[in-house]
């Protein structure tokens, strides 16, 4: 027999609507609804679960990614995003990649290039263009690579080891956030 | 009634976020470790590929901080991550639709994107048998089941807002897709007695 249930459409679900404002408090929303009348797990069932469990899991190194990118993320900071056709940031192996993130306030072009020397390159572009503090955070006990980008935007970190890094705009000036992106695989 | 393991839970997660607040960093990274596999499920859940799926968890982890102040309850701190997760997953998911023009029909029809069958990490007999079964439940039932596995205690809360579905709804459709997949199993020979 079928149950009407099982006919899931994640489209239909209200929350999946881009309008949809995350912001809302779920714990408000009648906390007591409890009336699980199910039946307790026995050794299969756990077994079963454990099985599934260990299908697809997160990659290793997902806890460190997100770490790393928390460790200077403060309140303040306003999140730059993959833009619409970058990929995403973990996929190596080619020569060249260019990622695009897009924050309220400026975009932010790179393009990560393979010197042949185990370092890579990056040449970035801020949109609109501002002569303002490029930071490359990298794993301690690196010390982070800062330069200023020109009137343009443009600005080049050269000889960069691979590993995580992660892209820290300063603002021009104390009233404006400074723009962070996600943790980069270089 | 909850149960007991469900408040432990939410208990625990609510000490955590306290001191992850103030600034301890231990707390933090638990409060990563708890979380980040129900996330990455979310994001999977979506159909997003593997890639895609680890930048959405980390975006939303980066919005959370910048919202720590905002967000009252330690049990609203893992609907909001949840809900958060599946916002951007769908969003990135927009986004690649738009870029691949051709490849809008294949994204819309993955609905269980865990990797392909001959992809799977089989350890033995039963597991192949499992995962034979385990294709012929509903898309609803299997992605249930999969966040189910990924929650060291269940959180009927953080499920049920991981499917947008009714708290009291959660523990009855769990009880009846693994009911399923269980009575599918004890029905193979190959899965064998237990």
């Amino acid at each position: 027999m079928t149950d009407p249930r099982d006919n899931f459409d994640p489209s239909l679900d209200p929350s999946l609507d881009p309008s949809f404002d995350p912001s809302f408090d779920p714990s408000l929303d009648s906390p007591d609804d409890f009336s699980e009348d199910e039946i307790p797990l026995d050794d299969l069932d756990l077994d079963i679960l454990a099985r599934i469990g260990r299908d697809d899991p997160p990659p290793a190194d997902l806890d460190e990614r997100v770490l790393f990118a928390l460790a200077l993320t403060d309140l303040d900071a306003e999140v730059a995003r993959l833009a619409a056709g970058s990929p995403a940031l973990a996929r190596a192996g080619e020569q060249a990649r260019t990622v695009t993130f897009d924050a309220a306030s400026r975009t932010v072009m790179i393009t990560i290039v393979e010197r042949g020397d185990n370092l890579v390159r990056v040449d970035g572009w801020l949109a609109p263009g501002a002569a303002l503090l490029v930071e490359l955070r990298l794993p301690e006990p690196a010390a982070p690579r800062v330069v200023t980008a020109d009137d343009t935007g443009r600005f080049v970190l050269d000889e960069v080891p691979h590993g995580l890094a992660q892209l820290l705009i300063h603002p021009p000036d104390a009233g404006t956030p400074r723009v962070v992106t996600p943790s980069l695989l270089l | 009634m909850s149960s007991p393991d469900a408040i432990d839970a939410d208990a625990h997660l609510g000490s955590l976020l306290e001191r992850a607040r103030d600034g301890d960093r231990e707390s933090l990274r638990e409060l990563v470790r708890v979380l980040d596999p129900v996330l990455w499920r979310v994001a999977r859940g979506q159909g997003l590929g593997a890639e895609d799926a680890a930048d959405v968890v980390q975006t939303s982890w980066l919005e959370l901080i910048r919202r720590l102040h905002e967000i009252r309850t330690p049990r609203a701190v893992t609907a909001w991550l949840i809900t958060t997760t599946r916002r951007e997953a769908w969003h990135r998911q927009q986004r690649s639709r738009r870029d691949v023009p051709d490849g809008g029909a294949a994204v819309q029809t993955a609905v269980d994107p865990g990797p392909a069958p001959g992809e799977r990490l089989i350890a033995d007999e039963r597991d192949r048998v499992l995962w034979t079964h385990f294709e012929r439940l509903s898309a609803r039932c299997r992605d249930l089941l999969r966040i189910v596995a990924q929650v060291e205690r269940p959180d009927y809360t953080v499920i049920a807002s991981a499917f947008g579905m009714p708290h009291g709804s959660i523990g009855p459709t769990r009880s009846r897709c693994l009911a399923k997949l269980r009575a599918m199993l004890l029905a193979d020979p190959a899965w064998g007695t237990p």
